[in-house]
């Protein structure tokens, strides 16, 4: 429901010439395009991927043989 | 963390419209190459995982594209659409590999198919599970 309600409001909003103001959905197109402006200029490499991968799994590793989490090592994963 | 680092080499969505969004910017980046039928496929491939992940009660739900070095397609990147979950502390390595498996097979069950990457992590879930019902059975 709150999806639909968020795209009736970018409809109305984004119908052309209604009114000076940006609609919701072109401020999110906007912010969108920042965002992968951004992402474009730093991409991840498939070795870091890995990286992360292999660390997530090492502490999920300790979690499963003792079933005692590690919340420090969790957040600084 | 982590979190911070991907935001630097990809977008986060918190819902579908949003989703659709960042990958319609995909098709606009590149045309020729990324198509309606792509981006309908993605869509539908992640909101089965989500759909699950939010039934399942996994928590801090998002999606996430990553642009991914590639030097060998345009622009240098490809992109990677994922969606991440958390599992909350009161879960059980069985329930979380279980719930896991769940959110894993979602595609499957809303009739798309499972990545190479969904299918890596299902079987090695699967022996996980294995292995720990096997550690409990031998302690008995």
């Amino acid at each position: 429901m709150r999806i639909a309600i968020h795209l009736l409001d970018m409809t109305i909003g984004g119908l052309p010439g209604s009114s000076g103001e940006k609609s919701p959905a072109e401020k999110m197109r906007e912010l969108i395009q920042m965002e992968f402006a951004s992402a474009l200029k730093n991409p991840i490499t498939q070795k870091r991927i890995d990286e992360i991968d292999a660390r997530q799994w090492k502490i999920n590793d300790k979690f499963y043989k003792t079933g005692i989490r590690n919340p420090k090592e969790e957040a600084e994963s | 963390m982590l979190d911070e680092e991907m935001g630097r080499s990809g977008v986060f969505a918190y819902n579908l419209a949003e989703l659709h969004m960042v990958l319609e910017e995909t098709a606009r980046l590149k045309p020729d190459r990324i198509k309606q039928k792509e981006i309908l496929d993605w869509l539908e491939h992640e909101n089965a995982h989500m759909n699950v992940a939010e039934a399942t009660g996994h928590t801090g739900l998002r999606y996430l594209l990553l642009c991914v070095e590639d030097k060998t397609v345009p622009l240098g990147v490809s992109f990677l659409p994922v969606v991440l979950t958390d599992a909350p502390d009161s879960w059980t390595p069985e329930e979380v590999l279980e719930k896991d498996i769940q959110v894993l097979l979602a595609p499957r069950a809303y009739g798309n198919k499972l990545s190479p990457s969904d299918a890596h992590s299902l079987l090695s879930n699967r022996t996980l599970i294995s292995k720990i019902a096997g550690r409990k059975n031998s302690s008995k």
